[in-house]
């Protein structure tokens, strides 16, 4: 398989497909991530969109589209971006960089399940936000991380659940609610008003959570 | 002043960092701002609930606007995180129309609401610098801040247009402020980077090694305190300092405050706190 397109495809979904790719380089967009100089084995956004773009060619077959998938899902690929908002600020193109690269991390949830932990991230994220309308950061940490990363997490775990930080504000000043109820900052969630339309907005668009 | 924005705290500020809470009461009471709270509002998706379901995010976020829109305010936030996050909704529900339709569809069956694209997303940073004006900032300032203070954005924000006039590559709205504020301001090229907030869980290491050359960075420069207008960031940039520190191999040590934090502390609110910062700051820069 040389992984040349083959055949042909709807004008329409052909101009599609080239407004989709077109920016000015795929070099250029290589350097609008912050985190490509930190990561040995990211392929960089330049190259992620270009193999995306190729995964969406209707021309490709299904033998090669998967083969692109599992590239584009595995080490170096889509999800060694740490963060989107980074290449999303370049300009034109790079918002169309950033916005093709979440709709591949789309269609990869979808195909691989919420496989790995980028995917348990966005899963349990999205989760928690439908049980109670806001993040559970407590509900989302131990779920990404399992049990066992969560001990190795533990000084930040903790630095995190007692507000031990650095802001000169009172040390542990969590416990004070122990004290002082009412100061306790809310572990499990307290859902906004009325969130059983949150909950209905679910129901109606994306039943997977 | 007459200022009234619908208040959208985001997450964070209502959970593990209520610091940002704090301050931010303390700020709007200072420059007498009103703010109507959304009680009803979600999350914002915070850009990782888009990788799963973008419409999804749109909905939800519409249905926050809706509530505003009702208010007849703009939604004023705390966060960089969700201000970049909703200014790029609303921005697109305002130019797809159809899309639009759709996102309102869903909107009205499920909520009985609509949403009309008629307010704005505000940072407190774009507040105090171009609704409060930087002088009247001055003008409340007991405690000046008398130290040099690097100023971190967060990149969500930094995109054409979510801070207004603001460059997103290169910002002046947070030197201004510190400057305001009684601070010496440290630019640094860190100020503008990512830290990798959204993949802190999946992509630790990375984000370490990001979040220790921007603080290194800061302190290369000689800045002793670093702020933050990013709530989310500040998890990387505080809570793990001292993973980063151990990723990056470099220096990273230094207190880091929130945004509201700092004018707060300048605006005479909190006293003993900025004590502590203060002292935390001379034993850490030794």
């Amino acid at each position: 398989m040389s992984g040349a397109p083959i055949g042909t495809m709807e004008p329409a979904v052909a101009a599609s497909l080239h407004a989709r790719g077109s920016t000015a380089s795929d070099l250029l967009n290589q350097g609008m991530s912050d985190c490509l100089e930190y990561d040995p084995d990211y392929f960089g956004p330049g190259l992620v969109h270009r193999l995306w773009m190729r995964a969406e060619d209707p021309r490709v077959g299904a033998k090669q589209r998967k083969e692109l998938l599992k590239t584009i899902q595995g080490e170096g690929g889509v999800w060694n971006e740490t963060d989107l908002s980074a290449i999303t600020r370049h300009g034109t193109d790079g918002k169309l960089v950033a916005n093709e690269m979440r709709s591949a991390r789309s269609k990869l949830l979808t195909e691989f399940k919420f496989a790995g932990k980028s995917g348990s991230h966005i899963k349990w994220f999205s989760r928690t936000v439908k049980w109670s309308g806001t993040l559970n950061e407590t509900v989302l940490a131990a779920a990404t991380l399992g049990p066992v990363r969560m001990l190795l997490n533990a000084p930040a775990t903790i630095r995190m659940a007692l507000g031990f930080t650095r802001t000169g504000g009172p040390l542990a000043r969590d416990l004070q609610g122990w004290l002082a109820p009412g100061k306790m900052p809310l572990i499990v969630n307290k859902t906004v008003d009325k969130q059983y339309e949150v909950k209905a907005i679910y129901d109606a668009m994306d039943r997977r959570f | 002043m007459g200022l009234k924005y619908a208040y959208f705290p985001g997450c964070v500020a209502k959970g593990s960092a209520r610091e940002v809470e704090d301050a931010m009461r303390s700020v709007i009471d200072a420059l007498d701002i009103e703010l109507v709270e959304m009680p009803g509002a979600s999350c914002c998706g915070a850009g990782i609930m888009n990788q799963a379901n973008h419409r999804l995010q749109l909905a939800l976020n519409a249905r926050t606007f809706a509530m505003a829109e009702q208010a007849g305010l703009d939604v004023l936030t705390p966060c960089a995180t969700c201000q970049g996050n909703m200014y790029e909704d609303l921005a697109l529900l305002l130019s797809d129309e159809k899309l639009r339709s759709e996102i309102n569809d869903v909107l009205f069956r499920t909520c009985g609401m609509r949403f009309e694209g008629e307010l704005k997303m505000r940072h407190i940073l774009q507040v105090l610098i171009e609704d409060v004006g930087i002088e009247e900032v001055s003008k409340k300032v007991i405690n000046p801040v008398d130290f040099s203070v690097a100023g971190y954005y967060g990149t969500p924000m930094l995109q054409q247009g979510a801070v207004s006039e603001d460059d997103p590559h290169n910002p002046k709205y947070f030197s201004e402020l510190i400057t305001a504020l009684g601070g010496t301001n440290v630019d640094f090229e860190g100020a503008t980077k990512s830290v990798g907030f959204p993949s802190l869980l999946g992509r630790e290491k990375t984000a370490m090694k990001q979040t220790g050359d921007v603080l290194n960075d800061a302190k290369q420069e000689g800045a002793l305190v670093m702020a933050s207008a990013c709530p989310l960031s500040h998890f990387n940039l505080d809570t793990y300092q001292v993973k980063a520190g151990k990723a990056s191999g470099k220096d990273v040590r230094m207190p880091v405050i929130h945004l509201p934090e700092l004018v707060a502390y300048s605006f005479g609110y909190m006293a003993d706190r900025y004590a502590y910062l203060k002292t935390r700051a001379m034993v850490v820069q030794g």
